[in-house]
């Protein structure tokens, strides 16, 4: 794709052509307007594609051929009517937006507080395997504590304790400041914060997306679109028929409601908090923050080694937003190594930090970051890795695990690529690939990604499985407890019950961000060749598939 | 010539002289009478070797040699393996002269070196030369259960730094482990007190049955150019009068040594300088034979004197049936699991002290790294008063994984007649497929915990019940299959992936049949 789109004008071109992509140019511009005045930030990208108009007018006046036409529709292009117009339906907007909002977030923080009262659940969640794994148990933070602060021993003296020496001190300030009792009332803070970040990321996600969609259609990359003959107006996404409100709204309340989430605010799993870092990096990504959304991403990825490779769609992000901002750009690889400079640095510094922490002491790395990688310790999760370890050859474990580390890493670059106009769906099946290829999963992390679906809504028509991964991630999240009461509790099955259900679980995620891909790609193909289904040679209309 | 011979012979003379100063040997059994027609025989066989500084080559005369090299070459200060089967109760028995935990239990210490490494070493290669001598199956390596006490008491003398202790609860007693005990005698079960031993399977019907080998190196000065190895073998064992003799009286029973062992003591060890019996009746019984010698009710009988006029020695012996005990236990332990559930199963240790005065006591735990302990959970509570009880020292050794067990060391003041639980949440380890042992089922035990009572300067053993523990297993049968799912599942993301992110999106002219075979056959 060529960095700078613009409108060319070839000789071979009819007039007539140029004249309707003129037109087709104005009217987009104008749509862009009404949709995307607010932000200054559009503002901008207004200006910018105005000036381009511009330029292309006197290029045409200068060619001699005068359209009336293009000064009509030129002279509608009066900036004040716009922003009058809009302002009665936006209070109405805003309105509409904070009582869902404010009704959403208090809603989901009532079933938080009436739950925390029942301590036998909380007690029972808190023992699940699924969600307390070794990186996230509560458990296991209070020892690494009592180790370092009752016993003047390292947290790390013992092989319980894999959280990063920087949470320990967090985690240990926190319960000085609230003590351990109250200390749930912090997470249930957080988990709505988590909820907040989700809202206003999808509503960044859904706004970009839309953006970007009359970014293209300005320059008229999808010309043969809307040459072709079934005509869909409400295809390529405005903020008119894909309203970021209503889907950023409903994507808070996925994350606010969905049960898995409950379950992990509940057991004051430490995964909220890594939630937290994530979305912030996210939240900071989104708003051009790119420092400090790096900075949030270094955390990230010493806590969990594998968002490291989260820095590739973020570049990928950078890339589109400088598109959209007109912003030249010289070489990609340039930019992406000095991004990539940039974060491996702060990773680098969040990391001396942490061995600062330790005085130094190396332990620790064996502990945390080795730990993930090395996979020792068994327990069951809803991941792929644990009981595929047990059963396997001693011989074969160092390989395999191998193997099976680098097809946690190896998806972040080619999806990129591909992805490269799409960076928003790249972000998530990229965050939603790591979590199922990770060692220690936590089914609090399907409860993440799933929450931002809503900002990929308008895949779901183009989408072919739905019903088979939906009701195998159900299946899979209610059958766990059960197979595993099944296997330790009443000794009627064995591990084999539990590891099928894990396996349903993993394939079920697997094939809804497999099918998310798809659904974009395929969105992509249409968007650039038109929905117009080419007929062969014996009248038949042509199948559609993978060259 | 003459002169030759002579020097010949005070040469000969001097080695045997020197043989015979170079080692000792002493027997000793000692009887006690048990409540509910209970009795108790204590045999202790004790060696000594001197060396002597003159010869160069190790020659250690009667002193079994396996044991004289096993110490020398691995630097071993002390040594002490424990074999038992059932269980001692204090409660009912009182104190027994030397304490062993269920099982097997073994700990060295050894000699200073430059580098605790060597001394790791030293105990693996020892406790593996041990294993093979006494047909016993220690394996610290692929089950790795040392611990190295901070302030444990388990010799009165050594550097704790340089012991290294290991309990191993699934070791199983029995003859075979006899066989070579009773080998390291220097008459074996031939002459003297051993002649009871010689119908082993006898032995091991009794209700507790315990055989100990303490090792001491006894320097005789500081920087020990002079010492002698101390070798004291210890038989212990319980069994019921009544059982034996299949007789029940209301009253008293009436057995004798023949009943118990169904063999006499007929010979003597010619080697041993002492042959002792001693029977502590203490008015619970009385014996027909006639005693050597008589301090209160303990009846001693030296065998060397008895058997000139004896043929052979079987006191026949009435015995009370309720009788009290003559040395109570200080404190009672004990251990169970409770609150368990398919994650996490919390481990309870609760000691009562029977004295009517404070004790002090050390609490000394080894927990296997597969139940993953939390120390954070720990809670020492004085159980009547309900409250959280502070100990006065508290050393924790966290365990890892497939490397080094958890060590729990408490020290604790226990007020006369208090009852105090130690409490602890583990959560279940789960193991490869072939880490498991053979029995998978059987259970895992946790180790027994010992404690170690001081009182007026002396140190009093007392070791708790171990528990016995399932832990998750993986279905054994199936592994291929395991792997071939999870590959799949792993090949169904990889692919995909793989297809869409290398192939573009294409209109192709549907084929027929005949085309697509025909293509097909054109590859």
């Amino acid at each position: 794709m060529s960095t700078e789109p613009q409108i060319k004008f070839s000789n071979e071109e009819s007039k007539a052509n140029i004249r309707y992509k003129i037109a087709q140019n104005t009217l987009n511009i104008i749509d862009l307007t009404k949709s995307t005045i607010k932000s200054s930030e559009s503002n901008e990208l207004f200006k910018n594609s105005f000036k381009k108009f511009i330029q292309n007018e006197q290029l045409i006046e200068s060619t001699g051929d005068k359209l009336q036409k293009i000064h009509i529709i030129g002279s509608q292009l009066n900036f004040q009517k716009f922003p009058r117009r809009s302002i009665p339906s936006s209070t109405k907007m805003s309105k509409y937006r904070s009582a869902g909002f404010i009704g959403a977030l208090a809603l989901g923080a009532l079933i938080r507080l009436c739950l925390i009262n029942n301590q036998s659940l909380r007690q029972w969640l808190q023992n699940r395997v699924e969600i307390s794994t070794p990186l996230t148990s509560w458990h296991r933070v209070l020892e690494g504590i009592y180790l370092k602060n009752s016993l003047n021993s390292s947290s790390y003296e013992g092989d319980l304790v894999h959280e990063i020496p920087m949470m320990i001190n967090l985690y240990h300030f926190l319960i000085q400041l609230l003590s351990a009792k109250h200390i749930i009332y912090f997470f249930i803070l957080i988990d709505c914060l988590n909820s907040v970040l989700v809202y206003t990321i999808s509503y960044k996600i859904i706004q970009h997306t839309c953006i970007m969609e009359n970014f293209n259609k300005t320059n008229g990359k999808y010309a043969r679109l809307f040459e072709s003959k079934e005509k869909r107006e409400d295809f390529l996404l405005s903020e008119k028929n894909f309203r970021p409100l209503f889907w950023s709204l409903l994507a808070m309340a996925c994350y606010l409601f969905n049960p898995l989430n409950l379950a992990c605010c509940m057991s004051q799993t430490t995964v909220l908090i890594h939630h937290f870092i994530l979305l912030l990096w996210l939240n900071f990504l989104l708003n051009g923050k790119v420092f400090m959304s790096y900075f949030f991403l270094a955390i990230h990825a010493n806590i969990t080694v594998y968002s490291l490779v989260l820095i590739v769609p973020s570049i990928g992000v950078i890339r589109q937003k400088k598109i959209l901002k007109r912003k030249h750009i010289k070489s990609e690889l340039n930019l992406a190594s000095k991004h990539l400079a940039t974060f491996v640095l702060l990773a680098a510094l969040v990391f001396m930090f942490n061995f600062y922490l330790e005085n130094f002491n190396t332990r620790f790395i064996d502990c945390t970051y080795f730990f993930i990688l090395k996979v020792r310790d068994l327990v069951p999760n809803m991941g792929l890795f644990w009981y595929f370890l047990t059963e396997m050859f001693d011989h074969f474990i160092t390989f395999f695990i191998y193997v099976f580390q680098l097809n946690a890493f190896l998806y972040s670059v080619p999806l990129t690529l591909r992805l490269r106009d799409e960076p928003m769906v790249n972000l998530l099946v990229q965050i939603g690939l790591l979590y199922v290829f990770k060692s220690y999963p936590n089914i609090g992390e399907t409860g993440l990604y799933t929450a931002f679906l809503p900002c990929v809504a308008y895949l779901f028509p183009l989408m072919r499985n739905v019903l088979v991964y939906t009701c195998m991630l159900i299946a899979g999240g209610v059958l766990a407890p059960i197979m595993f009461y099944l296997w330790l509790g009443s000794g009627g099955g064995n591990a084999n019950f539990y590891f099928a259900i894990t396996l349903v679980y993993s394939v079920g995620q697997i094939f809804l961000l497999v099918d998310v891909f798809y659904a974009c790609l395929k969105r992509e193909f249409i968007k650039l060749n038109g929905s117009d289904v080419p007929l062969g040679t014996d009248g038949k209309p042509a199948s559609f598939t993978l060259e | 010539m003459r002169l030759k011979n002579f020097i010949f012979l005070l040469y000969l003379l001097i080695n045997l002289t020197n043989g015979l100063f170079a080692y000792s040997f002493e027997e000793k059994l000692s009887l006690n009478i048990l409540p509910n027609s209970n009795v108790y025989f204590h045999f202790e066989f004790e060696s000594k070797w001197f060396k002597s500084v003159k010869s160069r080559t190790e020659n250690f005369h009667n002193f079994p040699k396996i044991i004289g090299d096993l110490v020398s070459k691995f630097d071993i200060d002390e040594l002490s393996l424990s074999l038992s089967q059932g269980k001692w109760k204090h409660n009912q028995w009182g104190m027994p002269v030397v304490s062993a935990p269920s099982g097997g239990e073994l700990w060295a210490s050894f000699k200073d070196q430059a580098s605790q490494n060597i001394i790791d070493s030293n105990w693996l290669q020892s406790s593996r030369a041990i294993s093979g001598l006494f047909g016993l199956s220690i394996n610290l390596e692929e089950n790795p259960n040392t611990a190295i006490p901070t302030f444990s008491i388990l010799s009165d003398t050594r550097n704790s730094s340089n012991i290294r202790y290991a309990s191993i609860p699934n070791e199983i007693v029995c003859t075979e482990n006899l066989t070579p005990w009773i080998k390291l005698l220097p008459c074996a079960k031939s002459k003297g007190l051993a002649q009871l031993f010689k119908n082993a399977p006898k032995l091991f019907e009794s209700h507790y049955f315990m055989i100990n080998l303490n090792f001491k190196r006894i320097c005789a000065d500081s920087a020990c150019s002079n010492f002698h190895f101390d070798l004291r073998q210890i038989l212990s064992l319980v069994n019921n009068a009544d059982l034996v003799t299949r007789q029940l009286n209301d009253q008293e029973s009436t057995w004798s040594f023949n009943n118990f062992f169904q063999n006499k003591i007929t010979g003597l060890c010619p080697v041993a300088q002492q042959s002792m019996v001693i029977l502590n009746l203490e008015r619970k019984a009385k014996t027909t034979l006639i005693p050597t010698s008589k301090s209160g009710e303990s009846y001693s009988y030296n065998l060397k004197e008895f058997l000139k006029t004896s043929k052979e020695f079987n006191p026949t012996i009435v015995q009370q049936r309720q009788v009290e005990l003559s040395r109570a236990s200080p404190i009672s332990i004990h251990r169970f699991i409770t609150d368990k559930n398919e994650i996490n199963f919390g481990i309870k240790t609760v000691i009562k002290n029977e004295n009517n005065e404070e004790t002090s006591v050390i609490y000394f735990d080894t927990i296997p790294w597969y139940f993953r302990v939390y120390v954070s959970s720990l809670r020492v509570k004085d159980v009547e008063r309900n409250l959280d009880f502070k100990p006065e020292l508290i050393s924790f050794k966290p365990g890892l994984d497939r490397q080094k067990p958890h060590q729990i060391e408490i020290k604790l003041n226990l007020r006369p007649r208090g009852v105090y639980s130690i409490y602890l949440r583990a959560d279940f380890g789960y193991l490869k497929w072939d880490e498991f042992p053979p029995d998978v089922n059987h259970g895992f035990y946790i180790n027994p915990v010992l404690v170690t009572i001081n009182q007026n300067g002396q140190n009093t053993k007392i070791y708790s019940e171990p528990l016995l523990m399932n832990l998750p297993t993986p279905d054994f049968s199936m592994p291929y299959n395991v792997i071939c799912l999870t590959c799949t599942v792993i090949a169904i993301g990889f692919g995909s992936l793989h297809n869409f992110t290398t192939r573009k999106f294409k209109f192709i002219q549907p084929k027929t049949l005949i085309e697509k075979i025909k293509t097909f056959f054109k590859k």
